[in-house]
């Protein structure tokens, strides 16, 4: 079934359309929506917050817009808002403020003093959650989902030259933060 | 071209965006430029820090997505409930129902389903909890969940 029988299935109410669409993209969803939520139980609330909001609006898509450039956006909107109310009630800051504190140990590492991969991991996350919502999120689509300009730019609604500055700017600030490592 | 302008390139040539025009021409400069030549693999060290991987849903996030679909389709409210929330409302619910099977009420309740009749017990066991639990949680109520599995067992 490609995607426009996938549309008119949905926007027809068939159960089996429903099913297909969650069997090929709700991995994938999900996969963003965690890395952007920043945990693994607030990622399944999120998850299901966006594919209800999908399917509320299928009637109203677009097809020009492509499902998948139109399901990730309502994914990544999703996220970005559950952060942004998670700031607001503090609890993110708190959880920033332990990553924060992060340090590489001393001993029990890597003979050299190398952060191990996963301490690496950890350090990248923290760096990445001190960056602003824009430079996180592209960041998170090109490096981690392995999106191209393109898709990003359907994704987050802008320009291709805009994808490419705020990916140049974002690692520029990463950089910053990652001084030591790279 | 200006270094600022190969430096671009550099970004673009490492996420696999740049044509072959291009690419010829910052190889050259790299060639013969020491500083552009560091920014390339600094970058490219950058990039080499995000480890890409995948993580999988959780077993029971697909019924509770169609749950909460098959809600709204009814008209009910689809209700988004924290995980902490949920993990309290489980245990109250998973209390309730020992509790109605250890004083033998719920266990001798049993639903119409056709012909048959089905002990709650039979189905609630052969299920992943995680999948019954997400029906109960929406349903708040065992006899409605145990309707609900059976149809979606029949479809």
């Amino acid at each position: 079934m490609d995607d426009t029988r996938l549309v008119e299935g949905l926007k027809e109410g068939s159960d089996a359309a429903f099913r297909e669409l969650l069997d090929r993209y709700e991995p994938r969803l999900f996969n963003t929506i965690q890395r952007i939520v920043g945990n693994l139980s607030d990622a399944q609330d999120v998850l299901q917050e966006a594919i209800l909001k999908a399917y509320r609006n299928i009637a109203g898509f677009n097809a020009q817009s492509g499902l998948y450039t139109w399901l990730y956006r309502i994914s990544v909107n999703a996220a970005l808002d559950w952060r942004k109310k998670m700031k607001r009630r503090r609890a993110l800051s708190l959880h920033l403020e332990e990553e924060r504190s992060l340090e590489i140990p001393t001993d029990g590492g890597d003979p050299a003093g190398a952060p191990l991969r996963e301490e690496m991991g950890q350090l990248l996350k923290a760096a990445l959650d001190e960056l602003s919502e824009k430079y996180r999120t592209i960041l998170i689509l090109r490096e981690y989902e392995g999106l191209s300009y393109d898709e990003i730019s359907g994704v987050l609604k802008c320009s291709k030259g805009t994808v490419e500055s705020r990916l140049f700017r974002a690692r520029a600030r990463l950089r910053e933060k990652m001084e030591k490592y790279v | 071209m200006s270094c600022a302008n190969y430096e671009k390139l550099i970004h673009r040539s490492l996420d696999r965006e740049i044509e072959a025009g291009e690419e010829r021409l910052l190889m050259a400069h790299l060639e013969e430029c020491a500083a552009c030549s560091r920014e390339y693999e600094k970058t490219k060290k950058l990039k080499a820090l995000f480890i890409p991987e995948t993580v999988a849903p959780p077993s029971g996030m697909r019924s509770r997505i169609m749950n909460a679909v098959a809600a709204e389709r009814t008209g009910g409210q689809a209700v988004v409930i924290p995980l902490f929330r949920r993990a309290a409302l489980a245990a109250l619910v998973i209390l309730a129902v020992s509790a109605a099977l250890f004083f033998g009420d719920l266990g001798t309740l049993t639903a119409s389903d056709g012909d048959s009749s089905v002990h709650y017990e039979d189905v609630f066991s052969g299920r992943d909890p995680g999948e019954t639990l997400d029906v109960l949680l929406r349903t708040q109520n065992p006899k409605e969940a145990l309707r609900l599995i059976l149809q979606e067992e029949r479809e």
